[in-house]
């Protein structure tokens, strides 16, 4: 099957060159064919691959009567067929897939894109918009410190520090054994009985040095 | 006679151990015991709280360790006021009588998802009374209740409405702001948590107003309890004919669609979270357009806070005027506010307006949990003032906060103690801010880091010029963020720094 990139359908001649670099099989100047779609049905037999990047929403639009291929993680296409239709459903697709693996993988973002028709660079722009999704793969478990006033006014920095020292790894990082992936969260909503951290979906309040180190030591020992 | 034993599954219940309270009872408790998860009453320093009802009678211990159930168990219940964690009927408890429960009269008592339970307690009645009225005659009752957007803003909701009322008669939607952010609130979660469906009868009666057949529910991602609940009354909703088509027997037709942020404060802003909903980064969206008329996909949208759509039910159940007999000056109805920080009692307190911070912190929060002196409160989250004592005894309502140069904002109060670093206090609004600006206004995006790195400096007692210069270049910066950003994030960071300097400026120098 054909393979197309952004640069296959450029004005800018530099640009063809560019595309034959990564691999293109076909670079069209649209200024130069009168019916571009009937040109592109006729050279890709009626479908091609998107490589790299998705097209932009434009593009995808003049390939309406094409079969468009992007190609996907076979965990994440089915999810791709579920949120197709969904207005604004960019971010319940994100969550979904981050649920399922765990993280959004860079190279599954073309895919993302065309079955939302938005840009790659839309769909990078709001995966690192938002703190929850990322990525990177992270550690096995998750543990939040909230680091908001109400945790501040009883003790949550002292928290945050000893976090840092026994982890050994600044909020945002994983431990080297993959365990657990340390995060800043700002407040947990359980202001009345602070401080409070998060451990994967399950919340904790009152928490003091004793019993931070104790959840810490369970996770060690559970994922051992 | 059964036993019916209550232990709430609300987060901050399940936070202080209320899982294995109810683990125990279920163990040691007789055969045909019953045990009820219900919501939390917001009482959470009484958390895990246990209440056990017998023969018509319910009275509550707290807080109680997994440890403390075979205890309670074993007495007869004659002899339960010899616990020395009984604490009696809850509604005569002192912590609850000098409260005045509307949005939160149900909170607690029941089951959440429980629809029998919502209807006995005078669910839905709002939105039966909503149905006999012409949208028109809905939105001028809510006007007439001077209820006002609880949110932070506090416009009014009657004029919100009418806007969407009268743009046309096209695509319009109910959006909920369930983002609730600010640090020292949580009566959004508590309300989804404990009584759900008064959120649904909300929207439901707002549809009905403005002619909208769609809402969202923005919920914050930081609440998997709150999601569970919501996702589950949404679903009973809807298989009990109050949600989908021909609504209760009318031709209405009504959905809601629960839609979970990603962890941006920012996305609290009505603007931002609009985008969101739309699949885009949380940016801040210019006004006008007002979300009213070029909302949720360009379409007329009204955008109320979770507590603003449950008073509504209240409004249409008890009528405009009963409503608005409540409270003072221009802010009517009830005000809820959670106290929270260094404090002995926290939880979730419902009273008129009109009351003084400090009778509120003497009578509720009842000193701090360290036992030290209190020496400031923020009201209103993140972007709130910090109160010295000498203004604890400001009104509670939103002109008399305004004249203080605070404001009440979502009703968070946190209790800092004489241990407080105010100029940390101070830094981190800037370094909260810098994390979580959208990006959109300069003096938000850049100035935030600005001003940290100001504050370092006065820390560090910086020999390049007289800390004079240091707090006047503080000022302008103050300022310009004030005056140059879209949103209240970048506007109102100013005012937690601005008042740490003012009142507390020895923690400067």
């Amino acid at each position: 099957m054909s393979v197309l990139l952004a640069e296959s359908l450029n004005i800018n001649p530099d640009k063809a060159a560019l595309a034959k670099q990564f691999d293109m099989t076909d670079v069209v100047n649209p200024k130069e064919v009168d019916d571009i779609v009937g040109h592109l049905v006729e050279i890709t037999d009626g479908g091609f691959v998107g490589k790299h990047i998705a097209f932009h929403a434009s593009h995808m639009r003049c390939f309406a009567k094409m079969e468009v291929r992007v190609e996907s993680d076979p965990l994440i296409a089915e999810l791709l067929g579920e949120f197709k239709d969904a207005s604004g459903g960019l971010l319940p697709l994100l969550h979904a897939i981050q649920s399922r693996i765990g993280y959004i993988p860079e190279t599954n973002i073309p895919a993302i894109a065309a079955t939302v028709n938005r840009s790659a660079a839309e769909i990078h722009g709001v995966v690192s918009f938002y703190h929850d999704l990322k990525s990177a793969p992270q550690g096995r478990h998750t543990l939040q410190i909230c680091r908001a006033e109400s945790c501040q006014a009883t003790g949550g920095r002292e928290l945050e520090q000893l976090a840092r020292d026994v982890l050994g790894v600044e909020f945002g990082e994983t431990t080297p054994d993959g365990t657990l992936t340390l995060e800043a969260v700002y407040c947990l909503g359980n202001c009345a009985c602070s401080p409070s951290v998060r451990i994967d979906d399950a919340t904790y309040a009152r928490v003091d040095a004793a019993r931070l180190q104790a959840l810490i030591d369970d996770i060690r020992r559970s994922s051992v | 006679m059964s036993t019916r034993y209550y232990v709430p599954r609300d987060t901050t219940a399940l936070a202080v151990g209320a899982e294995a309270v109810a683990q125990a009872i279920s163990d040691l408790g007789s055969s045909d015991a019953e045990i009820v998860r219900n919501g939390s009453r917001g009482a959470f320093w009484l958390e895990p709280l246990l209440e056990i009802e017998s023969e018509g009678v319910r009275v509550g211990f707290g807080p109680v360790s997994a440890s403390d159930v075979a205890g309670i168990l074993a007495i007869s219940a004659s002899d339960y006021a010899t616990h020395p964690c009984y604490l009696g009927p809850l509604e005569t408890h002192d912590w609850f009588t000098g409260q005045h429960r509307l949005t939160f009269a149900r909170a607690g008592l029941d089951d959440p998802l429980s629809m029998e339970g919502y209807i006995a307690r005078r669910g839905f009645d709002g939105f039966k009374r909503a149905i006999t009225l012409t949208p028109s005659e809905i939105v001028e009752e809510v006007t007439r209740s001077g209820l006002r957007g609880r949110g932070g803003a506090a416009f009014p909701a009657g004029i919100k409405w009418r806007t969407v009322l009268e743009a046309g008669h096209g695509q319009k939607y109910i959006v909920c702001n369930a983002d609730e952010g600010d640090s020292g609130t949580f009566a959004d979660r508590l309300l989804m948590e404990a009584d759900p469906y008064q959120l649904i009868e909300g929207m439901l009666i707002a549809g009905l107003a403005v002619g909208a057949d769609r809402g969202y529910i923005y919920l914050r991602s930081e609440y998997p309890k709150t999601q569970e609940i919501i996702r589950a009354a949404i679903a009973r909703a809807e298989s009990a004919g109050y949600l989908g088509d021909g609504i209760c027997g009318t031709d209405m037709r009504f959905s809601i669609e629960l839609r979970l942020g990603a962890g941006a404060y920012i996305c609290g802003e009505e603007t931002a979270l609009l985008e969101s909903l739309e699949g885009r980064r949380g940016m801040v969206r210019a006004k006008p357009p007002l979300p009213a008329l070029k909302g949720l996909f360009s379409k007329p949208t009204v955008v109320n806070n979770v507590l603003t759509l449950a008073a509504v039910t209240t409004v249409m159940a008890e009528g405009a005027q009963t409503y608005a007999a409540l409270g003072s000056g221009r802010s009517l109805g009830t005000l809820t506010l959670q106290l929270a920080g260094n404090v002995r009692r926290g939880g979730l307190i419902e009273v008129p307006y009109g009351v003084t911070l400090s009778q509120v912190l003497e009578e509720y929060a009842g000193g701090t949990r360290s036992g030290r002196p209190m020496r400031a409160v923020q009201v209103g989250g993140p972007l709130g003032s910090y109160l010295p004592e000498a203004q604890w005894d400001t009104p509670l309502d939103y002109e008399a906060f305004a004249g203080a140069g605070a404001m009440l904002g979502h009703g968070g109060v946190v209790v800092f103690d004489d241990s407080v670093d105010m100029a940390a206090q101070a830094r981190f609004a800037f370094e909260f801010c810098a994390l979580e600006s959208c990006g959109k206004c300069t003096p938000c995006r850049a100035g935030s880091v600005r001003g940290a790195e100001i504050i370092d400096r006065i820390i560090a007692r910086d020999v390049s010029g007289p800390s004079e210069e240091h707090f006047a270049l503080l000022e302008d910066l103050c300022h310009t963020m004030e005056h140059g950003s879209l949103c209240a994030m970048g506007g109102l960071t100013p005012m937690p720094v601005r008042s740490a300097i003012k009142f507390f400026p020895e923690d400067f120098s």
